[in-house]
């Protein structure tokens, strides 16, 4: 490379392969419930998807999994939590669902009160 | 789209665990669960637990896995990448309430702070892209384009950087000094010969994050006046000399080395020179001489390598750590480096811990942490219920630092105030089994094998010493002994022509001041009591408590144990004992002493 | 002297010649000589005299100065025993004292029937391991693999000297 222009490109280009190892902040944290009962139920294609859509539309969020540790009949059940630690958790999550997840809370910081996992479920 | 990135260091501690193996297995099964669009497997540098490596360091979740096999992977990857269920057995994370706490928040990690080592453990480092990602050759960029050669000096000044290679001088201080010479041919060279045993941590830089050498240098080079640099590195890091031929060759392909860099008029080029196995050329003039082909022998300062160095020309030298750390004080300013540390010791410093310490390895850590809370809390202490005794720094050159030390700061001038120095950051620990006098014993074995002989204190005064001390070791030392160390350590102190010379006696005197009673022991009652002098151990069979049973007879590798079996006591004859102590790893009854 | 191989001679030209024009050539010479053959023979040191413009003495000075160039070749299989600092308080000098007895070759030096060398090595940094044994291209970290290293030895000598 020749200037310091090119430099940058090549920079952006490669923080983009590999986001999840630089320390930069999030603004919000996506925990997709795994587990036997998760995956079961499809987790796995909600969590495809949403890694998928956080890239493309370039929000600044983590995508991760976890291991479900109580099974509640709600799966697949999507966990946000946002930098000051308020969180929430989305049950009987499907990939449309997913779609609007992102485009309600993440993009415009609306929770989606009817597909939240109600207490004692 | 990935959305798990794993990385396993490959060090070399962790290379010799096979590492590469389980790059391959991991790829494996990733590919046998139908993963391998979701995650990807690198390459990368040490992540500092080095005594339970092979580790794995797994991104986003912020999780390390220690000593790993071949065996785990598949369970690693069903269980945590499939599943979603870290395997907890095998992290090295915390784990409270059921949940995986942040590696960062770990007691290891936690008072630690990675600026030496920021990208080790995190990028590969045969991709330099990796390292443009995380703002790789950005400082060479603002340098090149918007900033005078007095400038960058003055931001390098003001960061109150030192030497990291143990001589603590401002860094800054000596590229003003080359910048100054009038001369058009100017050099710059990376010291990389990290000889002092027991560190370890120019090797993991040079491993983990190569082009944050490369890129310093470039920086020195257009500070002072240079356009060509050299980095000496020690033979014996052959997977370090690898690292930077590959990093040479892509910052080379990218334009980042060579003529016109960025199009701003500067040229800069480096090349790879060779130590062969010489302690005494991590001495700056002998260094020099051995670039030149010819016996590293050190030379009479003035003139200083600034002045007149390699070939003759001005020439600055630097530590591999020293470097490590420009890239980041032009980046983020000389006022961040200067905030972190203390007023005198600004920034990090990187130790290896070593010897008889919990979490061997690799940390770093900002100045001014205590050597308590680096041997205790990151250090997880002596291991097996020992009790700690001393902790050398500063290799050869160094000194011991005892209990009543351990809430010192680590700083360059308090470590020297207490008799000891910061040296290049090996940090051995010694426990209530190492005996004093046989570790400065050690030392300067080490001393009279690597002097290079051009100087007579050095050449004949060493080798004194060291015989004065094995005298001590086999029980014929007298209190003229001590009276003669002492005195000849001053003279050699006084008179050796580098700095090898000048600080070999530093073990001998600061384990004479610190204990003296062990010294006085091996002399008065010709007793070792760490255990160690083999000389001055007995074996003793104590006939109340021996069962007859002559397993300890047949244990002794030389037939110095005899006795009838089930009716005279065993009994050892001590001209022939060699005193191995098979006998009191084979007697069930506890009935063999040790004194 | 023990004739050497014509080979080896062309590659010591072939050396001298590739690096002669450089800055300092003569460790880069050596230093290549001393990869690609095992050890550096006289020959050798002539060559690069001839070419440095430099005394054999001086040469030989050089090469006897650093503890990687030696001028005997080694043992078929190199034994290296760090003693540096991590390594020695964890042990490693018994661990020589072993190895030397089994093989019958003095430390720093070759068994006289060549089939082992044994070097006690300067810190190879690798002191997570303590302590470290290397066997030609495998290294062990003896805390927990001592009974390996001494098995790979045993091996070694049953198979060339009890056997072949």
């Amino acid at each position: 490379m020749k200037t310091v222009e090119e430099l940058n490109q090549l920079r952006t280009k490669a923080r983009n392969k590999m986001e999840m190892r630089l320390d930069d902040g999030h603004d919000y944290f996506v925990v997709v419930a795994m587990g036997t009962a998760g995956i079961a139920a499809g987790a796995r294609n909600v969590l495809l998807k949403l890694v998928e859509k956080v890239h493309e539309l370039k929000i600044n969020a983590l995508v991760t999994q976890d291991g479900q540790i109580e099974v509640t009949g709600q799966e697949p059940l999507v966990k946000i939590v946002d930098s000051t630690g308020n969180q929430v958790i989305y049950k009987k999550v499907d990939v449309a669902m997913a779609e609007e997840i992102i485009a309600k809370h993440l993009q415009n910081n609306q929770v989606i009160e009817e597909y939240l996992l109600q207490e004692g479920q | 789209m990935e959305r798990i990135q794993v990385v396993v260091c490959a060090g070399t501690g962790c290379t010799i665990g096979n590492s590469g193996e389980l790059i391959e297995k991991f790829k494996e099964e990733i590919k046998h669960a139908g993963l391998e669009n979701e995650i990807s497997v690198k390459k990368t540098g040490c992540l500092g637990l080095c005594g339970v490596g092979p580790n794995v360091a797994v991104y986003p979740d912020n999780i390390i896995y220690k000593t790993v096999s071949v065996d785990d992977i598949k369970e690693i990857v069903t269980e945590h990448f499939l599943k979603g269920r870290p395997v907890q057995r095998k992290m090295l994370n915390d784990v409270k309430d059921g949940k995986v706490l942040d590696i960062n928040h770990s007691s290891f990690y936690a008072k630690q702070k990675r600026i030496a080592l920021n990208n080790c453990g995190v990028i590969d480092p045969e991709n330099i892209e990796e390292y443009i990602a995380k703002d790789g050759y950005q400082a060479l960029a603002k340098v090149l384009t918007s900033m005078s050669k007095q400038e960058v000096i003055d931001e390098v000044l003001a960061s109150g950087l030192r030497g990291r290679g143990g001589g603590g001088f401002p860094a800054g201080k000596k590229w003003q000094f080359a910048h100054d010479q009038q001369e058009k041919q100017k050099y710059v060279i990376c010291n990389a010969d990290e000889g002092d045993p027991g560190a370890f941590m120019d090797r993991s830089i040079l491993e983990g994050n190569p082009h944050s050498v490369i890129e310093a240098m470039a920086i020195a080079a257009y500070a002072i006046g240079a356009n060509y640099g050299y980095i000496y590195i020690r033979a014996e890091y052959p997977i370090a000399v690898q690292r930077l031929e590959v990093a040479i060759d892509q910052a080379r392909e990218h334009g980042l080395l060579g003529d016109d860099i960025f199009g701003s008029g500067f040229d800069f080029d480096l090349e790879i020179r060779l130590g062969a196995g010489a302690f005494v050329c991590g001495e700056e003039t002998a260094l020099i001489r051995s670039i030149e082909g010819h016996r590293g022998m050190p030379q009479p300062k003035p003139p200083f390598p600034a002045v007149s160095g390699v070939w003759g020309k001005p020439t600055i030298i630097n530590n591999v750590e020293t470097y490590a750390n420009i890239a980041q004080i032009i980046l983020k300013g000389s006022a961040w480096f200067a905030s972190i540390g203390t007023p005198a010791s600004t920034g990090t410093k990187v130790f290896a811990l070593g010897g008889k310490i919990k979490n061997t390895g690799l940390v770093e850590v900002p100045m001014g942490t205590t050597l308590r809370e680096v041997i205790y809390d990151i250090g997880g202490g002596c291991p097996n219920g020992k009790e700690f005794k001393a902790v050398q720094t500063g290799g050869p050159s160094g000194g011991c630092l005892t209990k009543e030390h351990l809430d010192t700061p680590i700083g360059f001038d308090e470590l020297l105030s207490l008799g000891s120095m910061m040296g290049s950051g090996g940090m051995i620990v010694l426990d209530e089994d190492n005996c004093m006098v046989d570790v400065a014993r050690f030392y300067l074995d080490f001393i009279v094998d690597e002097s290079c002989g051009k100087c007579t204190p050095c050449r004949i005064g060493t080798k004194r010493l060291y015989e004065l001390l094995e005298s001590i070791t086999k029980g014929e030392g007298t209190q003229e002994t001590i009276d003669e160390l002492l005195n000849l350590s001053q003279v050699i102190k006084d008179t050796s022509l580098c700095g090898l010379g000048q600080t070999a006696p530093n073990p001998v005197l600061s384990t004479l001041r610190l204990f003296a009673d062990e010294y006085q022991a091996h002399i008065e009652d010709k007793k070792c009591p760490a255990g160690v002098c083999k000389e001055l151990l007995s074996y003793i069979i104590d006939p109340e408590l021996c069962r007859k049973c002559g397993l300890c007879a047949k244990q002794c590798p030389v037939g110095a144990i005899s006795g009838e079996l089930g009716k005279t006591a065993f009994v050892i004859d001590q001209e022939k004992c060699i005193k191995c102590g098979q006998c009191v790893k084979a007697c069930h009854f506890k009935a063999i002493e040790r004194r | 002297m023990k004739k050497i191989k014509e080979e080896y001679l062309v590659r010591i030209d072939e050396i001298v010649k590739m690096h002669q024009d450089k800055p300092g050539p003569v460790k880069l010479m050596l230093h290549e000589v001393q990869k690609e053959l095992g050890y550096i023979p006289f020959e050798a040191i002539e060559a690069i005299s001839e070419a440095t413009n430099r005394s054999a003495a001086d040469i030989y000075g050089v090469v006897t100065f650093y503890s990687q160039f030696t001028t005997e070749p080694k043992g078929k299989h190199v034994i290296g025993v760090c003693l540096g600092t991590a390594c020695y308080v964890n042990g490693s000098q018994t661990i020589l004292e072993l190895l030397s007895e089994m093989t019958g070759c003095p430390v720093n030096g070759t068994s006289s029937d060549g089939l082992f060398s044994i070097d006690a090595t300067r810190c190879v940094g690798a002191c997570g391991l303590a302590p470290v044994v290397s066997v030609d291209d495998t290294v062990f970290g003896c805390q927990k693999q001592l009974e390996e290293l001494k098995m790979l030895v045993l091996n070694y000598i049953k198979e060339e000297r009890v056997n072949g």
